[in-house]
């Protein structure tokens, strides 16, 4: 089935339900219903990250005639069950570093000229409050109280509260991070070793050594690089064009080969782990986000789940389901699309039936 | 005598301290090459040349129109001017392409795109899409291209959503020869020749690493069983069946660091400076200059500025204002 009968079906499948429709900050229509079970939303925006809640999903949404120029993002979310009717939109930004969020404690973050600024999850009420000024954030992780991040002008990879001001607060000495993960008292973070990539580790307060996680982890900045942990292990997406799903103790794996869980894979991009189902993204074709999952530990027998993702980061999983963003429209992020149009539907997980 | 007895290593530092940039005039008679060959007319004029490439029968070429964006063309190398065929048209200035075994290659934005050496006959193959390529090369049927963090391949009609590994973090690879059933390549730090299976089916191997001091290596050759590279204005080369840095034989130094190397039968051929000049295989003490100066150099990593095959080297003629070139000259070997 090709893109455009794949997307056909999608919005076959999501008749509106009545006549109403959410209106966006800028007066576009961004939401509409559907009269489809499995279809939360409708939305005219390419969707690129996705999560959830208990009671909500968020999700990030690129649309360049919001913005009239370039690839400006909005952060959104409504509630799982009445999506059209409950929309709030967080922001409309023209451009970021960091096209990411976090929602913690009631909160939702993201960065905003090159500060880290918040806002309840009900919706803004004035201007978002700003957690943490002067700071240029590429990559990041959060917990419940700080926000792991390096920027470039600092010495160390470190953290900063979330909820009141506070210090810096170092990690480890660094001189550049790619990419961060949390687990428990770690936190693990990815670095340049010459023309290689390694992964190292140390206690999230800085009270530890840096430790050695992996030598010559395989890293382009031509995909997106995730990271996921369960209760043994860390798992990275070795991004390469031909690529593989690999992991390592959480204590880590020098001096012993990194263990290939999957591959090869044409660029696997996203992780997601739940439960013991090892959710990954990867290119079926060229920008042909395909979702599939498998079991952990062993991987084997990977099931395909969807073909068409909108991007690389557009699923969510919440206690009783797998959300996905699925477009059949070009996927390309450099191809300026003047509708695009995605589909957030909610899909049942492994031994669970439809919601 | 160079290349016969003397110690690789004080040559090498000597290549790049004392002696840096000056031919070594063991016997007396100067620095200076001997005379370049009288040039014939043009083979490819009016035209912005940006590589050329040669087989038995065609001459191929990236030109481009001034502005940004460009051809892959050829001709028959007997008839030129009358038997011009254009594979692509607008792709960019900055494309590079590759030609073996009856076909060429180009790239296209993201793409890796293939055709006939004779013609497309409709539309090009497509052979890798999202290919993430820095330079191809060909070579027995396939086109390989280093993408970060790897070095890649796929048969001349394309291959599948994943293409074929030849090695894994080898890290921005722009220098790659091939000989017999391998393929050769200077690691991203310019230090060390590694060697793999030309289908990957082996882990690469250190052929040569190069002391810490030195400085990079500029450019590689592959020809009948030996392995040929240049450091600065060295050129060197060891037996592939026992290549180390301590059985690496100097065959010449040049009066200028060279900057590309091709070997053939019947000798090596390199540009240094703005000048093509020629060796025979087993080392000179005094380089032949083959053309005047004024050989396209452009950027080191640019596509091939000259070809060879049986009888000639093809060069592009450059121009003094570093523009873009306009001509394609050959001059027998």
């Amino acid at each position: 089935m090709d893109n455009r009968a794949v997307f056909a079906l999608i919005v076959a499948l999501a008749l509106p339900a009545c006549g109403s429709h959410t209106v966006d900050l800028d007066s576009r229509v961004v939401v509409e219903p559907s009269s489809d079970p499995g279809m939360v939303a409708i939305v005219h925006e390419r969707v690129q990250k996705l999560a959830v809640d208990d009671e909500r999903l968020y999700w990030i949404g690129t649309n360049p005639a919001v913005n009239g120029v370039g690839s400006g993002w909005s952060l959104h979310s409504c509630q799982k069950r009445d999506c059209a009717t409950t929309l709030v939109t967080y922001a409309s930004e023209l451009y970021s570093t960091y096209e990411d969020f976090a929602v913690r404690g009631g909160q939702i973050y993201w960065e905003h000229l090159e500060a880290l600024v918040a806002c309840p999850i009900a919706g803004c009420v004035g201007l978002p409050r700003t957690v943490v000024d002067a700071l240029q954030i590429w990559v990041a992780a959060f917990d419940d109280d700080r926000i792991y991040t390096f920027d470039q002008s600092w010495s160390d990879f470190a953290s900063l509260p979330l909820v009141q001001p506070g210090p810096l607060r170092a990690v480890a000495p660094a001189h550049g991070v790619t990419a961060v993960a949390l687990h428990d008292v770690y936190a693990y973070w990815l670095t340049s070793k010459g023309a290689d990539m390694q992964l190292l580790r140390a206690r999230k307060d800085g009270s530890s050594a840096v430790e050695g996680i992996a030598d010559t982890v395989r890293f382009t900045q031509s995909y997106d690089f995730s990271f996921a942990t369960d209760s043994t292990s860390i798992y990275w997406t070795s991004n390469a064009l031909v690529g593989s799903i690999t992991r390592c103790p959480l204590s880590g794996c020098t001096g012993t080969t990194a263990e290939t869980v999957l591959g090869p894979l044409r660029a696997p991009q996203k992780l997601l782990i739940d439960g013991s189902t090892l959710y990954y993204v990867y290119e079926a074709g060229y920008y042909q986000y395909a979702l599939a999952r498998c079991t952990l530990p062993a991987c084997q027998s990977p099931e395909p789940v969807v073909d068409h993702l909108s991007a690389s980061g557009a699923l969510a999983v919440d206690d009783q389901s797998l959300y996905v963003a699925m477009t059949g429209g070009d996927t390309n992020p450099q191809h300026f699309i003047e509708d695009p149009v995605t589909g957030i539907r909610r899909m049942p997980k492994p031994d669970q039936g439809m919601p | 005598m160079i290349g016969r007895g003397l110690d690789f290593r004080t040559l090498l530092l000597c290549g790049l301290t004392a002696c840096g940039g000056h031919t070594v005039d063991l016997d007396g008679a100067g620095a200076n090459s001997a005379s370049p060959q009288g040039n014939e007319p043009p083979v490819v004029s009016n035209t912005l040349i940006n590589g050329v490439w040669v087989d038995d029968q065609r001459l191929f070429w990236l030109a481009g129109s001034g502005e940004e964006y460009g051809t892959f063309e050829s001709c028959l190398k007997g008839d030129c001017e009358h038997t011009r065929q254009r594979y692509v048209a607008g792709i960019q200035w900055a494309s590079d392409a590759a030609v073996g075994d009856g076909y060429v290659y180009w790239t296209r934005l993201e793409a890796i795109l293939s055709c006939d050496v004779n013609g497309c006959s409709g539309k090009p193959t497509t052979v890798v899409q999202g290919s993430g390529h820095q330079r191809i090369f060909a070579n027995r049927g396939y086109v390989y291209w280093p993408a970060e963090p790897d070095l890649y391949r796929c048969r001349s009609n394309g291959c599948s959503a994943i293409p074929e590994v030849v090695a894994i973090n080898t890290h921005s690879v722009t220098k790659l020869a091939f000989a017999e059933t391998h393929a050769y390549w200077v690691d991203s730090a310019g230090t060390s020749i590694l060697a793999a299976p030309a289908d990957g089916s082996e882990l690469p191997k250190l052929v040569i690493e190069l002391p810490p001091e030195s400085a990079a290596i500029a450019a590689l050759a592959a020809r009948n069983g030996y392995l040929y590279w240049t450091v600065s204005e060295q050129l060197f080369k060891c037996s592939i069946a026992a290549c180390s840095v301590s059985t690496a034989t100097l065959l010449t130094v040049a009066e200028a660091p060279i900057q590309d190397l091709k070997a053939d039968d019947s000798g090596l051929f390199w540009l240094a400076a703005d000048t093509l000049h020629s060796c025979p295989l087993a080392g000179c003490e005094q380089p032949r200059a083959l053309t005047p100066s004024d050989v396209q150099v452009g950027p080191r990593n640019s596509p091939a500025r000259f070809a060879l095959d049986a009888n000639y080297v093809y060069w592009i003629e450059g121009t003094r204002d570093a523009r873009p070139s306009t001509a394609i000259r050959r001059t027998a070997k």
